[in-house]
């Protein structure tokens, strides 16, 4: 006879509290499990966990962040780099870019191209895309922000009116 | 934040649109519904998240529910789950909630965590499903019933359940 599955098994897990006693043995133990936990990582290890953060803080961005705030694309390059730890001017002569060029980006002075996000999604293993929609992004926020009136006017039923 | 994930409909064996997003008073479900947990109880707990995960098609279709807490602002703690009712045991509707919620969860200590404790989530299993957590989900048993998923069994979680 075919056994039946168990769908979710295990689906209600947790002491049903908020609370958690922070000074409790097992709570202890647990932090200094994960510091021996995490001494067994390789520095390529590290490297890798902290760019599959940035990855997932660039994607929550887009999916509406945990605020309002934006955040600048420059930011999330900064951050790539210091998590590989490289050099701004070495980054910049690998991917054959000016240091200013890449200094202005990271200060939000310049804008990404196209091509420079291709090197990027290339060296970091993500789709390039994500670091030009975080800039269109941020864009549209501060366009939208700063001069509603401006864009607010444009309605297609009043376009259509003086089309016709 | 507004996630897009899949759970499987036990029923038709084919996988439905569902979002994870963060919960609101209004939408979490009570002990007289069948929950196990007071969800709207637990809302108000000071620095703590929690997230619905339900069909996409449907605002009330509540088919799980996570709390998590930031510790000591770099370790997240998955202090409860819950999947609805109708999706527990043999007769379950929509399976891969709890996969779903739990690997939000290690989604979230990727993203959010910091120094060594980024990418570890970290919990207190029920005593009957700590072998099934350590089993299934890849889980470390440290002391008394806390546990954690490190950060490379979170990534293939996350692959498993919410990218693919």
């Amino acid at each position: 006879m075919k056994k039946e599955r168990i769908i979710n098994e295990g689906g209600v897990n947790g002491t049903g509290k908020g609370i958690v006693n922070v000074n409790s043995k097992s709570f202890k133990g647990l932090r200094n499990a994960i510091v021996k936990h995490s001494e067994l990582q390789s520095d390529e290890d590290r490297i890798r966990i902290e760019l599959l953060s940035l990855r997932f803080q660039m994607e929550g961005y887009m999916l509406g962040g945990e605020n309002n705030e934006i955040i600048e694309v420059g930011y999330f390059l900064k951050e790539h780099l210091k998590a590989i730890k490289v050099k701004n001017k070495h980054f910049a002569n690998y991917l054959e870019v000016e240091e200013s060029n890449l200094s202005s980006i990271i200060k939000g002075r310049r804008k990404i191209t196209t091509d420079f996000a291709l090197k990027l999604g290339q060296v970091f293993k993500l789709d390039p895309n994500l670091w030009l929609l975080i800039q269109s992004k941020n864009e549209l926020k501060k366009l939208e922000k700063g001069q509603k009136d401006r864009y607010g006017k444009y309605r297609l039923e009043e376009l259509l009116k003086k089309a016709s | 934040m507004m996630m897009k994930v899949k759970i499987l409909e036990v029923e038709t064996d084919s996988f439905v649109d569902a979002i994870i997003e963060k919960a609101s008073l209004k939408t979490l479900p009570s002990k007289k519904d069948g929950w196990q947990f007071t969800w709207r109880s637990l809302f108000k707990t000071e620095g703590a998240d929690l997230y619905v995960l339900r069909l996409e098609k449907s605002k009330k279709s509540v088919e799980g529910v996570i709390m998590l807490s930031m510790m000591y602002d770099d370790m997240m703690y998955m202090n409860n789950v819950e999947v609805a009712p109708d999706n527990i045991g043999k007769k379950g509707k929509y399976d891969h909630v709890a996969g779903c919620l739990i690997a939000f969860g290690c989604l979230k200590s990727i993203e959010l965590g910091k120094n060594t404790y980024k990418g570890y989530l970290t919990f207190e299993g029920k005593t009957e499903l700590i072998g099934l957590y350590q089993n299934k989900y890849g889980a470390t048993l440290v002391m008394g019933q806390k546990m954690f998923i490190d950060p490379w069994i979170g990534e293939k979680l996350v692959r498993k359940y919410l990218k693919e």
